[in-house]
This record gives C-alpha cells, structure tokens and sequence, in this order.
C-alpha cells in the first residue's frame, strides 16, 4: 500500500477469474495488490473459494481468465520464490523431522548436504524443535507436527507464504502460541504471506489486512486494514481496540453469510 | 520376547492336539504306514532322510530365491512403468492379470520344454508366480499418494524422478513389503511346481519337488511327508525373513508396522 504509483506492487492479481470444467465459476474477477511484508488473511464462508485461490497464487492450479504476477513472475516461476503449508502437516512419515525439514532444499539441488543438514538443524532450534529432530512425524503432536511444516517452509528462504488454515484443527491454546510464533518468524524473515483461516481472531492477531470473500461466485467483498503495530504480543488480545477489531470482521463475516 | 512365547503357545498347543488326533486315527483304524504315516514314522523319516532333505531344501531354496529375487526387481520397475500414467496402466495392467489367472501348472511344463529343464527354468516358474503381487501392491503403493504431498513436490519443482524416487516409492514401501509376503510363500510352490516337470537329472540330485514326484511313485509315504514338512519349513523361513525386514525398514515410521498393543 506504501508503494508509490510508479513501482509495481509485489503482488497483483487482475480480473482473476476460476471456472470449473463443470461450468461453475468459483472466483470471479477478484483484484487484488499486495505490499512486500504484507500478512493478507482470507475469510469467508465455506466454498467460497479461499483454497482455490491459494492454490491460484502457487500456479497448482491453472486460471481461467485473468493475470496474477508475483514479484514480476507468473505463479509456475514464482515458485522458486513460494512456500506452501498445508492444512494437514504434509509431512513425510518416513523421514525424520530433521529429513522433513530438509525436504525443500534437497529439491532444489543449490546446497550440499552438510549445508542443509547445518541451515536446519539452525532452523528447529529457532522453532524449538531441535530436541525432536531426530524422532518421526507419527511421535509428534498435531501442533509439533505442524512447527515442523512452518520450519520446512521457511527452510527455502521463501518471499511469499501461502498457508491454507494452518492451524484450523489444533486446540486454542496450540493456536495461540503457534500465531505468536509465526509473527516472531515473521519478524525474522519479513516473508509476504497470504493466510486462509475460519478464525477472526486469528485472522486479526496476525494480518496487516483482512480481505473477507463472498460466495457463489467468490468475490472479494471487503477489505479491512489491521492497524496495530508490529511487533505485536500476546498481550494485544486483551486490548479493547483489538476485541472491537474482531467484532467488526465477524459482523462483516456474518453479514457475507447472509448473502449466500 | 516373553510376548512371542506366549503367542507362540496358542499355535503349539494347536500343533500338539493335531498330532494326537492324527496318531490316535493311525493306531485306532489301523492305516497302514504306505496311506498316512503316523507321526514317528514321519520323525524317523526324517531323522533318516536327513541327508537327502537338506540337499532337496537347498535345491528348491536356490531356485525359489532366485525366482523371488527377479520378480522383485522386475516387479517393481514395472510398477515404477505403471505408475508413470493412467494410460500405460489402464493398457497394460489386464495383461499382468494374465501372469495371475494363467494355471502356472500349464505354464510350467512349456517353459521346461522351451528352456531346458534346468535350474534357470525352475526359477522361471517361480519367477512368474511371484511377479504378480509385486507388480499389483507396488503399483497401488506409487498411485495412492496423498494429492497434497504431491502438490507439495511440485511447488519445490521436484522433477519426475525426484516425486518417483523421493515420494513415490517411499510410500509404496509398505505395500511393497504385502506383496513381499504373499510372493514369498508362493515363490516355494512355484519352485515345486517347476521340479515337478523338471527331469531329476537336470536339477541336480532333485529339488523338493522333484523328491516328492519320487517318493510319491516308491510308495515312500512317510519320506513324502517328510518333504511336505521341509517345504513348509521353507516357506515358513522366505516369510519370517520378509518380516523382519519389514519390521527392519518400517518399524520406526509406519504405524501398521509396529508391534499390536495387548488386547
Ligand atoms: N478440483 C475441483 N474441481 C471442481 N470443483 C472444485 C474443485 N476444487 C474445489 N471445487 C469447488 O470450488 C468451490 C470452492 O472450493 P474451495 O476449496 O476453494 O473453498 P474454500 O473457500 O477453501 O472452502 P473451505 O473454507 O471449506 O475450505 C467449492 O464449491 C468446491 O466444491
Ligand atoms: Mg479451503
């Protein structure tokens, strides 16, 4: 939003529009600009088409019409750029957290192996994993599981971060700290994310910016800037500016429901 | 260790009883030894024929082992084929139904007459009974991987080779390993089955199932089930060798693979 008008935003989505083989239209001329930095969430009823556009963004999914640049590249290049996390932690049963973590950078072939083994190994310390790296997916929480998956992202130095209700099936208390995590990393690394989730709460705690979707078609239908400042804490869940900011974007929410 | 001891009794206990009903039948009805042998007889049989026993066991073991290691490498690098597309899949797949359905009794003898009746055409025969289940599980194992672990390859621009070699057959491992288990027990039959057309010598001193054809013509009755018993026993040890490297490559991350808790 800082951008003057001359430089091109990091991220621009134009007209962009999703229709199934079957016909049905599920986003429809949504437009879109994104600053460097920004922590955009996406809200909206069930089906409204939230995943699709992540997966839009990543070039998983091809578009029907319409244009979105990332940093100056179409979704396929900009994977170099990309991470994806997952609702389900995605990962590998057979490797170990360490191996998992790695998982990116061996992909990609630029590093040796000792330089990953050290890059990651520095990595799970940060997300306090480093006593865990050695063990497997199957003997971790749902919550360490998907620390692991947030370090596995992180692992490549992505610019951009699409995570897809990454929090949506672990208790309150997990997801409260695991938010706090993410703005701690995000302090580190100053990734540009976009963020589905069903929680307001969360949705506030964490973005610059709230984009909340209509359905049928998936249109965006508001945005809410998210003024506090930065670094935030735990402590901004008691403010009374950051509990009437919930109540805002649930009434927006339920006012969206309504329409479908 | 305690726990497979005590497992292990419920089987035994099975055993002993069999044993006492198949002696009682012997001495209560008089059947002569040439019909079916009672229990010692078989023993004495054994502990006589020891020799020859052993020498049949490690023919047929040779073969059926040569058979089962073929069809695990040609099994899986036509499941890596398979899994390439749903096309190669949907056209060839009927055709490796084929190496199911098809009686290997009849298959066996056009083999030896092909290929000699040697050693190779033995493994041959167990070669081809394996294959199947190879083919069919390792298949299934590369096609069912979760669409996210794939997308999550992709968005790291793994090539084909990687998502075979880092994903795929990773995940087929464990279905793998049912297909390892089911070929190892048949790779035996297909072994014997192969002796049985196989001239005795060609196969050396003859394999077990080229022992059993003989024993069967002599009226050996007792020295037949002596080799019934030692083909078991090779069965019995192709499938625990499959189990532990089972357990060896699956018990740290796959959940089926570890031990059942008590019920
Ligand atoms: N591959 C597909 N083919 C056809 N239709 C699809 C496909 N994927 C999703 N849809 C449809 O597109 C619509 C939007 O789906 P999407 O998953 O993007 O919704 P969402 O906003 O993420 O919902 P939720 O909040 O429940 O996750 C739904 O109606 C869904 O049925
Ligand atoms: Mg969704």
């Amino acid at each position: 939003m800082s951008d003057s008008p001359s430089t091109p935003p990091f991220i621009s989505l134009t007209d962009v529009t999703k229709t199934w083989a079957s016909g049905s239209t599920v986003l429809d001329r949504v437009l879109l600009t994104v600053a460097k930095g920004d922590f955009i969430s996406l809200i909206g009823p069930s089906g409204c088409g939230k995943s699709t556009l992540l997966k839009l963004l990543s070039g998983l999914s091809p578009l029907t019409s319409g244009r979105i640049t990332l940093d100056g590249m179409a979704p396929d290049a900009a994977r170099e750029i990309m991470s994806f996390i997952f609702q389900d932690a995605t990962l590998l049963p057979w490797r170990t957290v360490l191996g998992n973590v790695e998982l990116g950078l061996e992909l990609e072939r630029k590093t040796t192996r000792e330089q990953r083994r050290a890059k990651c190994a520095d990595l799970l310390k940060l997300v306090g994993l480093a006593d865990v790296a050695s063990h497997y997916p199957r003997q971790l929480s749902g919550g360490m599981k998907m620390r692991v998956s947030i370090a596995r992202a992180l692992a490549t130095r992505p610019k951009i971060l699409l995570m897809d209700e990454p929090f949506g099936a672990l208790d309150e208390m997990t997801r409260d700290f695991l938010n706090e995590e993410v703005l701690r990393l995000r302090e580190n690394d100053r990734f540009t994310t976009f963020f589905v989730t069903h929680s307001v709460a969360e949705a506030v705690f964490l973005s610059t910016r709230i984009i909340v979707l209509r359905a049928k078609p998936g249109r965006i239908e508001r945005e809410i800037p998210v003024p506090f400042p930065f670094p935030r804490t735990a402590s901004l869940r008691s403010a009374p500016e950051y509990l009437a900011l919930v109540g805002e974007v649930s009434a927006a929410l339920r006012a969206v429901k309504a329409l479908a | 260790m305690k726990k497979l001891l005590r497992s292990a009794g419920w089987p035994l206990g099975v055993l002993l009883a069999v044993l006492a009903l198949w002696q009682g039948a012997c001495v209560a009805f008089k059947i002569p030894g040439y019909i079916l042998p009672a229990p010692p007889a078989v023993w004495a049989a054994v502990i006589e024929r020891h020799e020859s026993l052993i020498n049949a066991f490690r023919i047929t073991a040779l073969e059926a082992a040569g058979g089962y290691a073929m069809s695990i490498m040609v099994g899986v690098i036509i499941a890596f084929f398979f899994a390439q597309s749903p096309v190669i899949r949907r056209s060839f797949f009927p055709y490796t139904i084929l190496l199911q359905t098809v009686p290997i009794v009849a298959v066996a003898p056009l083999i030896l007459m092909w290929f000699g009746s040697g050693l190779r055409s033995v493994m041959l025969v167990a070669f081809i009974i394996c294959l199947f289940p190879i083919i069919a599980n390792t298949t299934q194992g590369l096609i069912t991987v979760p669409k996210n672990l794939v997308d999550l390859f992709t968005m790291s621009n793994a090539s084909r080779a990687q998502v075979l070699l880092k994903l795929r057959f990773p995940h087929a491992v464990p279905n793998l390993f049912v297909g390892l288990r089911i070929s190892a027990g048949i790779s035996v039959i297909g072994a014997i089955t192969g002796e049985f057309f196989a001239s005795s010598n060609a196969v050396g001193q003859g394999g077990l199932g080229y022992s059993i054809t003989y024993a069967n013509s002599q009226l050996q009755t007792d020295y037949l089930f002596a080799l019934v018993l030692t083909a078991s026993a090779l069965g019995f040890l192709f499938f625990f060798i499959v189990i532990f490297f089972e357990w060896l490559f699956l018990h740290q991350w796959h959940e089926a693979a570890m031990k059942p808790e008590a019920e």
